[in-house]
């Protein structure tokens, strides 16, 4: 542990060096996350408010790729994928409208590594 | 080669006194899919097709799923291929496969028929179109002699007798997706909810229509499906079984989007819309069990996707009710993977979870 200069301000390290930290990736991840979810919250507070407050689960589109059987099925070329750059998150906020009773509701927004929200998608 | 899983000998037993009737009714179906040029292959699971190596299977979706791969083996063994697969009966008589939701919206396994097509988590799209002729659950006595009858009428009659157009029911929260999703469905009469509810006379229009569409909500728990005012929360009732007393859909094909739409269980003591759609004379459903999605506004997404590929579709001459949804099934997959690169747990579920009630060997006019 660094000793305090004599008359110096602020604190010394507390914290050991290179121990109990989550690697720097991790928290960079971590915080594109929360600030995707953020954008995605907004979104669904003001379209559905009954969901307002819900925790959503998230989901990775960049990391279910389509197998090459499925593009062939689709007759879509490789070359034909618009790519996007970086992450991609769903939030799916599920919970129910306050009537009729049993109504489902259920969004599904989707946010880009830009926080732009790209689809959304509410169950019928 | 047409498959046509019929379990006589389950049917039998759940149709008691009236089994003579039903399984009348079946061989009936059956001979009209023959006299249409059909090329079918009929059989009781649990009897298997001795000629074919096929023994017998119990009816739970993995052994009769084993067993319609053991069959398209021993059919391409002899130069022919599985085109179809149709399953009489309701789900009293053959389950439902299940399948792990790609959701997480609570709304517990996928129920469906896509696994009887050999579709599942890796293999999205069925290698051959599955379609049923369902009993409501439990099974209503008479019921699916009722609609294997109705099936035998749609061979013979060839075309539908509908010489109507399209009939579109939409919540009006969502009028421009219904609007863009009929954009290729040829002439369409568009019913708003609100301000049409149910008991509204307008719903007269259902009858002598060739397709009816309904982007409108499910409960789960009641027997309407429900209308939704733009920016309102409230969901208003649209279209009860009610509504549908004295109406005749003769030739006409279903497509719902509402969530729980293809249920067969009775709620309230009423048959659900489905059933009260088929056993109105409409000669196909195209609708899923459980939660369904779709786009809040433009573009159309999801289930939209498939509700306007299957209007397309439906309009192709000569077009089989199976093909039709197959078709439409590739639709939605190319459009979501050209448009996002891969696909999303709501794209995943409707393509695994939308189901044909009818038979899916059945050609249709169509409108071209």
């Amino acid at each position: 542990m660094m000793s305090k200069q004599r008359g110096a301000l602020g604190r010394s390290r507390t914290t050991p060096r290179d121990e109990r930290r989550v690697p720097p990736v991790v928290d960079a991840e971590a915080a594109r996350i929360a600030a995707a979810r953020r954008v995605a919250a907004r979104f669904v507070n003001d379209h559905w408010p009954e969901l307002a407050g819900v925790v959503p689960t998230v989901t990775f589109r960049h990391l279910n790729p389509p197998s090459p059987e499925l593009l062939q099925r689709a007759g879509v070329d490789p070359a034909e994928l618009r790519a996007y750059g970086g992450a991609v998150y769903t939030f799916t906020f599920a919970g129910m409208r306050a009537a009729p009773e049993g109504a489902p509701l259920v969004a599904a927004v989707t946010v880009d590594g830009q926080h732009r929200i790209v689809k959304a998608s509410v169950t019928r | 080669m047409h498959l046509a899983l019929a379990p006589r000998r389950r049917l039998a037993a759940l149709a008691g006194s009236a089994a003579p009737e039903l399984l009348a009714a079946l061989d009936a179906a059956l001979a009209a899919r023959a006299a249409a040029g059909i090329a079918s292959l009929a059989y009781d699971p649990e009897v298997g097709v001795p000629a074919l190596g096929l023994p017998p299977a119990p009816l739970e979706p993995a052994a009769l799923i084993s067993q319609v791969k053991a069959a398209d083996r021993a059919l391409a063994a002899c130069g022919e291929a599985v085109e179809s697969l149709w399953i009489v009966g309701g789900p009293r008589a053959l389950p439902f496969a299940g399948l792990p939701n790609p959701m997480p919206d609570r709304d517990g396994p996928l129920r469906t028929d896509a696994p009887y097509g050999l579709a599942g988590p890796d293999e999205l799209i069925p290698r051959w179109p599955v379609g049923r002729t369902p009993d409501a659950d439990p099974p209503v006595p008479g019921l699916l002699a009722a609609l294997l009858r109705a099936v035998a009428a749609a061979h013979v009659r060839a075309p539908r007798c509908s010489t109507g157009g399209v009939v579109a029911l939409g919540a009006a929260r969502w009028a421009a997706v219904t609007a863009e999703v009929l954009a290729n469905a040829g002439p369409a009469l568009v019913l708003s909810s609100p301000p049409i509810r149910s008991g509204s006379a307008e719903l007269g229009s259902l009858a002598g229509a060739r397709v009816v569409y309904c982007n409108l909500h499910g409960v789960r728990g009641r027997d309407a499906w429900f209308g939704q005012a733009p920016g309102d929360s409230e969901l208003v009732p649209a279209l009860h079984p009610a509504d549908l007393a004295g109406l005749r859909l003769d030739g006409a094909v279903v497509i719902t989007q509402a969530c729980f739409g293809a249920r067969l269980a009775a709620v309230e003591d009423q048959l659900p819309l489905a059933v009260t759609l088929l056993r109105a004379g409409a000669t196909a459903l195209f609708g899923a069990i459980g939660l369904t999605y779709g786009a809040p506004e433009l573009p159309p997404g999801e289930s939209d996707l498939l509700a306007a590929a299957l209007l397309s579709a439906l309009r192709r001459p000569g077009v089989r009710l199976g093909e039709a949804l197959l078709m439409a099934q590739i639709s939605v997959l190319r459009t979501a993977l050209r448009r996002q690169g891969a696909l999303d747990p709501d794209e995943v579920k409707t393509l695994l979870g939308f189901m044909l009630y009818g038979d899916p060997a059945l050609s249709l006019e169509g409108s071209e």
